[in-house]
This record gives structure tokens, C-alpha cells and sequence, in this order.
């Protein structure tokens, strides 16, 4: 099975370092007011300052163990992806279920020249399966190799 | 609809407007509902804020409603449907009638008051998300039927009274309203009222002004709370389903139901994804079980009481369950369901310690909040209904169909044909590692579904024989 390009770690941390300071604000803005209320300000700007530290280090650390345990393999009948660190999936979508592929670039992907390749079947919810950070070429190959018309073939809908 | 002329343009019935204002402004109230209460209930009663806020919105309404009467227009062109509609922001829409899952003809007290009716056109995909409804709200029969026939999908007349084919199912009066009470609904409401007033008792002391102070004052608040919720489901469900039946021609199934708003569905066999049988405790009790088939329209599994146009068959007699989903799917195996395999030995250790889990912060906080220390009696009891989901789960997977079942108190069968599945999953938990236990989950067309969980080396047995050869 194929392994993601090792600049997936890079983005990952990237991407985490900045979370760090945005998406967990909640967290901080509720740990701090929590530990206030019985501690005092002085122990909730320790707490806050710990809880950031344990998001810096989960997001240094965490990426090799994703790009670790993520797998993925194309075959002539079917996308097989394996990720997770915890949890652990492993997903089949057979090709003739595929409907649309998609390549998308966030900020930080367009800097490492990076892509992501999104896999749509008719589940319709949302995307069956995602490879982050494949090299932009290699991208734009999968996406093109997944997306062949499987012509003949019945998609379940 | 003119048959000599189909592609010309044509404009919704010009009574279009009244028809459907009623149902919107109303859709419109019932979506403010929590605006309304604290108009009635709060601390300023009908406030000036409160009373500009639903009428700007109830406005709204009546101005969406002309729009969609002045700006839709529909044809059929180059064998496909085409619908546009809108004025800044131009929706277009082109449906091509073998992709359609799901014809609707639904009409509501002010439709069949001036004859007329809706037609409503369901996609596969994510209704909502993808929006990838066809609506056509207000239609002549003549219209109805002439687009009905020429999209592929002629039936009976809207209109007629009689059966013009033999019912499967029929159910009378005393069952619409059994299915009513034995909804699991109708005791959510009542605690959730409880719940409701006492968390305002605690928030805002005296806000409502029925809240008693003492503890058999509470019971009484809670007993009435339950019967409201009982009442309400019953009428909510022979509103619904009153005169409801469901039948099949042709490769076609058909459903109809309902006291002021008649409803009718049309499913083309082809395009059922799944079967789905509800049969709550109480209704179970009575001996009957809720059926629900299932497209890829929707974006999941229909609801018995919800706005999707899925089919439903709201009470059928247990003993003939099988025969029904049989009908559905003529090549499922008779009497799966009493064949089913159990989950895992592993399977209760791991749901138990997701019950702890689960349970275990808002336990506490309840406790916390109220100072009553009998709400950790809850715990043992939902460990209790924890073992009894576990002891009731079973699975099946033939060559031709999946058959998984959960739930106790609301216990819950799924068929699906494996010729539907678009993607499978193996999922594990670092429980279920540790127990050597997971689960396989199937996604279908407009929906996923996982089933219990099994011993490792046999889920990836069935992983792999779900999936293609690689």
C-alpha cells in the first residue's frame, strides 16, 4: 500500500500550531473562566497557558503517527484507504460507486505543493474517503485515474 | 400540462398563492416557536421586539410565497423536467427521469378546497445540502397527471376515492391512534417539558407562572406534562396517517395517507435502498411494527412523522412483517430475521463502558445542579437497557441482502441489498482492539449504517467479502 508524502507532517503541524491559537480559543476562553471562579485569575492564566502547550505538543507530535498508521492502495475494482491513530478505519469504496473526485488547496497546501483528493459515491452525506497531502501531480493523477467512467457498470442509485 | 406543446414554458396555477400561504406563514410560526413562548410566557410579555421579529418573519413568508408563484416556470424539454425559479438568485434545475427516485403528490386542506395539487420530484443526494428537490406547488389534476405520465410514472388518479387496487395494509382509526401512543415521541415530550420547567425554576424563578413549588405539585406538572405529550402525538398521528393504505402495480409501490394534507408516493422498486422496521416497545407490546422504505432521496432514512416523502406504512401486524419487506425485496430470504446472529461476547463490555461513559458528566452535573442525588439511579438503568440492546442485537449477510437489528426500548431492523452498498468501513476503538471486537459499517445511498459489533477475524471476513476483489 502507498504511504502520503512526508511534507503531509509539515502541514499537519502547521496547521496545528495555528489551531493552537484559533480554533481552541473556546477551550482556553472556558478553562480560564472555570479555573477563575474557584482559583483566581493567576491559576487560570497557568491553566490556559498549559492547555496551549499540550496543543502545541499534540500538534508537533501527533502528524508522524497519522502519516504513520495512513495507508491507501488503488486497485482495477476499488479505493482502499486505512488512517487513524486511535480510532482505525479501514475503507473500501469500489470504483464503480464513485460519482465525483475532487482535488482541493488550502493556504498552507498551496505553499507545500500539496493537494487533497476527495471521493464522492452516492452515500451523498459527505466524502466517502479523503487522501490528504498528496503531491499536486500526483493529485491531479489519482483524481483522473479514480474518475474514469466506470461505463456499464451500475452505480447503486 | 399540454400534451400537443410540453416544452413551452409553463407557470404554476394562478391560485398557486393562496394555496400554499397558509402552510408557509404557518411553517414560518412553528419555526419561531421559541419567539412565540417568551411572547406569551416571558417577563415582558408580547414585547415590541418580539412582535417586530415575527412579523418581519411571517413577511418574509408571504413575500417567498409570491415569489416562488411569479418567477417559477417548468417544461418538459429533451425528455427531461426542467424547473426554474427565483429572481436574484436563479435556480435552474434539469431532472432526468431515470434518475428520479421519489414522485409526491401531496395535497393539504387548501389544495383540495380549490382541486388542485403538489408535485414533488426527489434526487438521489443530500436534500438540504445538495437541494436536489423539484417542486411544483400547485398544479391543476389535469397538469398533475399529464407530467406524472410523461416523466414515466403513471398511476392512479389523484383524485379517485375508491382502492382501485387491493391495500396491503389499511390501517383503521384505532391503530393510527395505537401508533400515536405507542410513539416513543409522545413520553420525550412530556420530560422534556419537566426538564424545560425545571431548569427555568432554577435560571429565572417565577418566569412560568404553572410551575409548583412542591414535590407532589411536580409529579402532578409531570404527569400532565406525559398526557399532553400523549394527546398531541395521537392527534399528530391521525392528522398524519388517518386513512392511510399502501399497495403496489406494476413495479411501482405506492403509499397514501392523511387527514387534511393527502399525501401519495410513488417508489419504483428499482429504487428502494432500504427497509427499515421500527417497532418501538409499546407497539410491540400491541403487535404491530412501523415500516419504512427508503430511497436514495432524503439525504437518510425517512421519518414516520417527518416532511420526507418517503415511503412509510405506519402500523402493520407483526406476523406479517416479513411477507411486507418480501414484497419490497422479492428475493430476500424468507424469515431472516429470526436467523439473525448475535454481536460479539465483547459487545457488552464495550456498550457498557460507553453507557459509564456516556452517562457519567451529565449525571453529574445533574446532580450538581439540582442537589438530588437520585438521579444516579439512572446509571444502573441505563446500563440495564445497555445489556438488553446488546442481548437484542443480531445480524445477517446472504448474497443478496444485509439484515442488522438494535434496540431495546425502540428496537429497529435494517435491510438493505448488498447490490446498493457504495462504500464499506471497518472501524476500530482501542476498546474494541483490546476486546479483539469491531464493527463493519455500510454506507448506502443516502444514508450509513452500522452493524454490531463482531469478533475481529470475522469482521474482516466480512469486511473483504463486502468489498470488490482487489
Amino acid at each position: 500500500m502507498r504511504t502520503l508524502d512526508p511534507r503531509v507532517k509539515t502541514l499537519w503541524r502547521l496547521e496545528g500550531v495555528v489551531g493552537s491559537f484559533t480554533s481552541a480559543l473556546p477551550v482556553y476562553l472556558l478553562l480560564g473562566w472555570a479555573v477563575s471562579t474557584g482559583f483566581g485569575y493567576g491559576a487560570a492564566a497557568v491553566a490556559v497557558i498549559a492547555a496551549w502547550f499540550a496543543f502545541v505538543l499534540r500538534a508537533l507530535l501527533w502528524p508522524s503517527l497519522q502519516h504513520r498508521y495512513f495507508r491507501y492502495e488503488i486497485t482495477e475494482q476499488s479505493l482502499v484507504v486505512e488512517e487513524g491513530v486511535v480510532w482505525r478505519r479501514t475503507i473500501c469504496v469500489p470504483r464503480a460507486r464513485i460519482q465525483h473526485v475532487d482535488t482541493r488547496q488550502g493556504f498552507w497546501e498551496r505553499l507545500l505543493h500539496l493537494s487533497r483528493v476527495i471521493v464522492y459515491t452516492g452515500a451523498g452525506l459527505s466524502s466517502d474517503a479523503s487522501l490528504p497531502g498528496l503531491d499536486t501531480d500526483e493529485a491531479i493523477r489519482v483524481r483522473d485515474e479514480l474518475a474514469q467512467a466506470r461505463r456499464g457498470q451500475d452505480d447503486g442509485v | 400540462m399540454t400534451v400537443s406543446d410540453p416544452s413551452r414554458w409553463r407557470r404554476l396555477h394562478p391560485a398557486s398563492f393562496l394555496v400554499n400561504l397558509v402552510p408557509t406563514a404557518w411553517r414560518t410560526v412553528w419555526s419561531l416557536w421559541p419567539l412565540v413562548v417568551g411572547a406569551i410566557w416571558g417577563r415582558q410579555q408580547g414585547s415590541a421586539f418580539d412582535v417586530v421579529v415575527i412579523l418581519f418573519f411571517s413577511m418574509a413568508a408571504v413575500g417567498r410565497t409570491l415569489l416562488h408563484f411569479l418567477t417559477l416556470r417548468y417544461r418538459l424539454f429533451d425528455g427531461r423536467l426542467e424547473i426554474q425559479s427565483g429572481l436574484l438568485s436563479r435556480v435552474e434545475q434539469a431532472f432526468d427521469p431515470s434518475r428520479i427516485q421519489n414522485v409526491a403528490i401531496q395535497q393539504n386542506l387548501f389544495h383540495r378546497l380549490s382541486g388542485l395539487v403538489e408535485l414533488r420530484v426527489e434526487m438521489a443526494g443530500a436534500s438540504g445540502l445538495l437541494a436536489t428537490d423539484g417542486l411544483l406547488s400547485a398544479l391543476s389534476l389535469e397538469d398533475a397527471e399529464a407530467l406524472r405520465a410523461a416523466i414515466g410514472r403513471p398511476g392512479t388518479s389523484v383524485a379517485s376515492s375508491g382502492a382501485p387496487h387491493q391495500a396491503l395494509d389499511a390501517p383503521g382509526l384505532l391503530e393510527v391512534v395505537a401508533y400515536g401512543a405507542s410513539s416513543g415521541r409522545a413520553g420525550m415530550a412530556g420530560a422534556g417539558v419537566a426538564v424545560m420547567v425545571e431548569v427555568s425554576q432554577r435560571v429565572a424563578p417565577g418566569s412560568l407562572p404553572l410551575a409548583p413549588a412542591s414535590g407532589p405539585g411536580w409529579v402532578g406538572l409531570v404527569l400532565v406534562a406525559l398526557a399532553a405529550g400523549y394527546v398531541l402525538s395521537v392527534l399528530a398521528s391521525v392528522f398524519r396517517w388517518y386513512g392511510s393504505r399502501w399497495w403496489i402495480e406494476g413495479e411501482h409501490l405506492h403509499f397514501e395517507g392523511g387527514l387534511l394534507t393527502r399525501r401519495r408516493v410513488d417508489i419504483p422498486q428499482r429504487k428502494l435502498q432500504m427497509v427499515q422496521v421500527s417497532e418501538p416497545i409499546v407497539r410491540r407490546a400491541m403487535g404491530f411494527a412501523t415500516l419504512l422504505f427508503d430511497t436514495a432521496a432524503g439525504g437518510g432514512p425517512p421519518e414516520p412523522g417527518g416532511s420526507t416523502t418517503e415511503g412509510v406504512v405506519p402500523m402493520v401486524a407483526r406476523e406479517d412483517v416479513d411477507d411486507r419487506v418480501r414484497v419490497a425485496f422479492p428475493g430476500l430470504e424468507p424469515n431472516l430475521g429470526d436467523t439473525l446472529r448475535p454481536a460479539a461476547a465483547g459487545a457488552l463490555t464495550s456498550a457498557m463502558v460507553a453507557s459509564v461513559l456516556g452517562w457519567a458528566l451529565p449525571l453529574v452535573a445533574l446532580v450538581a445542579f439540582t442537589g438530588q442525588g437520585w438521579f444516579l439511579l439512572i446509571l444502573p438503568v441505563a446500563l440495564a437497557v445497555a445489556w438488553l440492546d446488546v442481548r437484542w442485537q443480531g445480524w445477517a449477510v446472504t448474497p443478496g441482502f444485509m439484515v442488522t437489528r438494535r434496540g431495546f426500548l425502540s428496537r429497529d431492523t435494517w435491510v438493505l441489498p448488498r447490490a446498493k452498498l457504495q462504500s464499506v468501513r471497518w472501524v476500530q476503538g482501542p476498546l474494541e482492539r483490546a476486546l479483539g471486537i469491531g464493527s463493519v459499517v455500510v454506507w448506502f445511498p443516502g444514508g450509513r449504517l452500522p452493524l454490531p459489533l463482531v469478533a475481529e477475524a470475522e469482521g474482516r471476513r466480512l469486511f473483504a467479502s463486502l468489498s470488490p476483489p482487489r
